[in-house]
């Protein structure tokens, strides 16, 4: 599959909100060649410029680069480190899970009570909260857990990226990771106006970095890129189960934070169409998206939110189908390719 | 003083007597925030030290037929109002109390019952066309001012955050003594507690270079863990998590280690102070926050120790002395 | 008056799909204003030249609404929310759709089918009268969006009708704009009928970005107290347009609250001093824009906010336009 060392590449990295500058890395030395600027903002957004030489409208294309994960809260005397959530995440996947701690990407594992131990019923039927979840990096003590996971360390997933079975994939934060690898492939071509790609931080706290990433440059219009809730399984009704794996890229209507530009959205499943990409729709109205914040930059900005399905995201091992992310890629090329001026005021 | 938000002016004066003699520049912004500038050498680049000036309180919602005063508020636990005196800003400020029935005719059943603000009323003693000639709705109340020692510590209302405005002019004072590269901006911020308008908008205007909050934060008593907050005594609190600066931290910290200031680290995702609005403003700037640990936030007790305010006060004055053109640059240069 | 809060509360518009609104609003204000556009983020703009400080008027054309999210094999629509929908008051309601198509909306009733029991929006559903997923599709799509069926009645001096948020507000400021002597106006006033104000204060926060006023003020509608058993809130229908002191999400200027309140009595216009503690309007994006905004906000006392009865007073709605009109002129 086309990418898959860079997708491989950005979903290893360590880029819990707040410090996501091994992603930058990789991305900055992914892109290099194909922009004209690079830049970066007090947040640690990641910002390239393409096609300065154009007129016309100004087009966004943003990824966030940050993952949930934990924080480093407290260390116990016997160097246990207690935590709390980075982003949103169900309890229910923290236990018996490994991480990795802190800029010293220290290996630990959060503990889980052995059920040979656990009281009958009362103990085994009942969730563990995650504030009383603790984390064993192998420390003898308060001191040596502090050298290696100072206070407010952050903390991610343990997993690696690797192939599930002919076409699927499995690790962690494709939450926004394939994001950020469609973007950059899209930045190798070049299109009929100026593109500004903004691979944003902090989304999983509060969709912070898109705010000032998009207040300095401004465009006109924007897509933002993610990787989406799929919950195609069992126990799920059908009409909650969001989107499919599958079934091709998701295009939003309405989530939690905004409906996304009706004329945009027209043309770009018109363009699904023509080219015969398959697409399906986001069926619940859940989560938000850093193109909620950049739709109200200054005078505004007309958005889309375009997205792979993806299941179990916000947890330790997600999973996506290649198809869906190669539909995807190629359905924001053709529209970006098919963009006119007059794309204001007629579909096609 | 008392400032609920949206009336910071009253405040003003005090704030402009005290630091006149300390700043080049003072200025009040219509939004109700105020601000002063004392200038560095070179002065090429400014830090923007906040704190609040407004302060808890609630909002007369009603007036009753005998003459009590119904209240609202989105800032008070209501669990601490019954049996408090309370100060009215109506045409002339007056006291009330808010009283609840006696013990003794209260059931079982009803004394485990905590109440909600709109079952509360206020008591001035006056009937309703005494009152209404003094008070109208949306007047606003804040507590009574109780200032006590308690041993070595220190208690009143409204520490949150006028220790801050506080810290800030003490900074000032030291700052005439102090060699600084950086001008400093002390910025009095209004409506912290309720939609930081404040602190959006004077960072719109002030166009600070980085800036650091200074509030209060948890401190540790019965039924507060020492695990989910600080401690009295212990020093300062500087904030750590992915929504404050990296760099500025660690220049704060190296500052407190290299002087030997005692401080504690205070590990959450947003700091639920002007620090999280200021950091998005416009392009967005690097923030930092150091709280002073506080007990009973939001009551007429608050509670902190003078030693930590002192050792604040000290940490930021030389904080702003180290800062040089090194560290400016690691601020900014990784853009 | 009431021809045209009745002719507003029959257009169709929830959030995002506020044109039919937006022409009806252009054709009552063409030749009575300087000049009339539409913004670039869809925001309807009426400018009133005036040689003094910027007003920016405000009043939302959203109304709030559903969304279809699925159709399922038997062509009954599973939907979404727009705005804040009160559950409780979804369950009975008939749904107009934009393209005129009607349903009704009841729930998963095997747990307890008398009553309502668990108000999820997914445990909800429309029927529109298809037999099969294939007719459904003939009719609506995913993301077609609905709102409760306009149902407009008057009885004396009041009005039950769905929409009167922000509808009697839009009414308000055509109005006012009617009424203005151009000679007296004082403010630069531009009458902004914003979009998205249910689902984020959304058009408010760009115009206010883009116009940057010196005052903004909102009109709006808020929650009346006067009904059995209700939270005590001192706002009582015909008693007057509300000047607004606080809300859920601000604090009024104290200048724009005291100015109002110096117009009021000025003129005699009764009035009610707003105090609440849930729900804001267009004015708490306004204050935050830039530097800053001096804020604050005339609203219609209103009872039953968001369901598809919400009942106001004319004599408000009058005194309102009345308030305003005196504001804006010398």
């Amino acid at each position: 599959m086309e990418n898959i060392e860079l997708i491989q590449k950005l979903s290893n990295a360590f880029g819990v909100s707040g410090d996501e500058r091994e992603v930058a890395e990789i991305l900055r030395e992914e892109i290099k060649g194909d922009v004209e600027k690079i830049k970066s903002d007090a947040m640690g957004n990641l910002i390239a410029l393409k096609g300065l030489d154009k007129s016309g409208f100004k087009v966004m294309l943003n990824a966030h680069m940050d993952e949930v994960g934990l924080i480093v809260t407290s260390i116990d005397e016997k160097g246990f480190l207690s935590f709390k959530k980075v982003g949103g995440i169900d309890d229910r996947v923290l236990l018996g899970k490994r991480v990795i701690v802190g800029e010293s990407k220290m290996k630990g594992v959060i503990g889980a009570k052995a059920i040979h131990l656990q009281k009958k019923k009362d103990e085994v039927e009942k969730t563990v909260e995650s504030d009383i979840m603790t984390i064993d990096i192998g420390a003898k003590n308060k001191e040596e857990a502090e050298k290696f996971a100072p206070l407010g360390s952050l903390v991610a997933f343990d997993t690696k990226f690797e192939k599930l079975n002919e076409k699927y994939y499995i690790g962690k934060a494709f939450d926004d990771r394939l994001g950020c690898s469609i973007v950059a492939s899209l930045l190798k071509y070049s299109f009929n106006f100026p593109v500004i790609a903004l691979f944003s931080t902090q989304e999983e706290i509060g969709l912070r970095g898109a705010i000032t990433g998009a207040y300095q440059y401004t465009p006109d219009m924007s897509i933002t890129v993610e990787g989406t809730i799929s919950a195609d399984i069992p126990e799920v009704k059908e009409h909650l189960k969001c989107s499919k794996i599958g079934q091709g890229p998701v295009i939003t209507i309405k989530d939690r934070t905004l409906i996304t530009d009706h004329k945009l959205r027209e043309k770009l499943i018109y363009t699904a169409k023509k080219q015969n990409i398959p697409y399906q729709f986001k069926q619940v109205i859940a989560g938000g998206t850093d193109s909620s914040k950049i739709q109200l930059t200054k005078s505004g900005v007309r958005v889309l939110t375009v997205a792979v399905p993806v299941r179990y995201i916000h947890s330790p091992v997600s999973l996506f189908y290649q198809d869906d992310y190669e539909n995807t890629l190629k359905l924001l090329y053709e529209f970006l390719n098919s963009l006119k001026e007059e794309y204001y005021g007629t579909v096609n | 003083m008392s400032a609920f938000p949206g009336e910071e002016s009253n405040v003003h004066d005090l704030i402009k007597r005290e630091i006149l003699k300390y700043a080049d520049k003072i200025n009040s912004l219509k939004t109700g925030s105020m601000f002063a500038i004392k200038t560095g050498s070179p002065g090429k680049c400014s830090i923007m030290l906040d704190a609040h000036i407004d302060e808890v309180g609630a909002i007369v919602s009603g007036i009753t037929e005998e003459g009590f005063l119904r209240i609202q508020s989105n800032f008070i636990d209501p669990k601490i109002l019954p049996g408090s005196v309370i100060v009215v800003h109506g045409k002339k400020e007056i006291k009330g109390v808010i009283g609840i029935k006696p013990f003794h005719l209260t059931s079982q059943e009803d004394l485990e019952k905590a109440f909600r603000i709109q079952e509360l009323f206020v008591d001035c003693g006056l009937n309703k066309k005494e009152i209404e000639e003094i008070v109208s709705i949306g007047d606003s109340i804040t507590f009574s001012p109780s200032f006590s020692k308690i041993n070595e510590l220190v208690s009143n209302k409204a520490l949150d955050d006028r220790i801050g405005a506080y810290v800030i002019i003490e900074v000032f004072k030291r700052l005439k003594r102090i060699n600084h590269i950086i001008n400093v901006i002390g910025h009095f911020a209004c409506q912290e507690e309720f939609s930081a308008l404040g602190a959006i908008t004077s960072t719109y205007v002030l166009k600070p270079d980085f800036a650091i909050a200074i509030d209060v934060t948890h401190a540790s008593s019965p039924n507060v863990s020492q695990k989910h907050s600080s401690e009295l005594g212990k020093g300062p609190t500087v904030f750590i998590g992915p929504s404050v600066d990296r760099v500025l931290n660690k220049k704060i910290i190296d500052t407190a280690q290299k002087y030997g200031i005692p401080f504690q680290k205070e590990v959450g995702i947003l700091s639920g102070t002007d620090a999280t609005y200021i950091q998005i403003v416009e392009k967005g700037i690097p923030v930092g926050v150091v709280s002073i640990p506080l007990r009973y936030m939001h009551t007429p007790v608050e509670v902190v120790d003078p030693q930590d305010v002192e050792k604040t006060i000290n940490l930021l004055s030389l904080f702003i002395q180290e800062v040089d053109a090194s560290f400016l640059e690691a601020l900014y240069g990784e853009y | 008056m009431e021809q045209l809060i009745e002719k507003l509360i029959n257009a169709f518009g929830p959030s995002s799909k506020e044109e039919a609104v937006k022409e009806l609003i252009k054709s009552e204000l063409e030749q009575k204003v300087d000049e009339i556009k539409e913004d670039k983020f869809g925001n309807l703009v009426a400018h009133v030249e005036g040689s003094g400080e910027k007003l920016l008027v405000a009043a939302h054309m959203d109304s709030i609404g559903v969304i279809v999210t699925d159709i399922d094999k038997n062509g009954f629509l599973r939907i979404g929310e727009i705005g804040g929908l009160r559950k409780s008051f979804l369950v009975g309601q008939r749904i107009l759709f934009e393209n005129g198509i009607e349903g009704f909306v009841y729930y998963e009733d095997k747990e307890s089918n008398w009553e309502v029991k668990d108000q999820k929006i997914e445990k909800f559903f429309v029927d529109i009268g298809a037999y099969s997923k294939a007719k459904a599709k003939e009719l609506v799509q995913i993301g077609t969006e609905g709102i409760y069926k306009p149902n407009f009645y008057k009885s004396d001096r009041r009005i039950i009708a769905p929409s009167l948020d922000d509808r009697i507000g839009c009414a308000v400021a055509i109005q006012t704009i009617k009424n203005l002597k151009k000679k007296k106006i004082k403010y630069n006033t531009y009458f902004v009928f914003t979009v998205q104000e249910e689902v984020g204060v959304k058009g408010s926060r760009t115009s206010s970005y883009e116009i940057y006023p010196d005052i903004g003020i909102s009109l709006d509608v808020t929650d009346a107290g006067d009904t059995p058993e209700t939270y005590p809130v001192s706002l009582n229908l015909g008693e007057g347009p509300t000047i607004k002191v606080m809300d859920g999400g601000m604090i009024s200027s104290k200048y724009v609250r005291d100015e109002l309140v110096k117009v009021a009595k000025k003129e005699n216009i009764p009035y009610q001093l707003e105090v609440i503690s849930k729900g804001t309007t267009d004015a708490y994006a306004m204050q935050t824009t830039k530097a800053g905004v001096l804020s604050g906000s005339i609203s219609i006392s209103t009872r039953y906010i968001h369901t598809g009865g919400e009942v106001a007073d004319l004599g408000d709605v009058e005194n309102a336009v009345n308030l305003l009109k005196n504001f804006i002129e010398k």
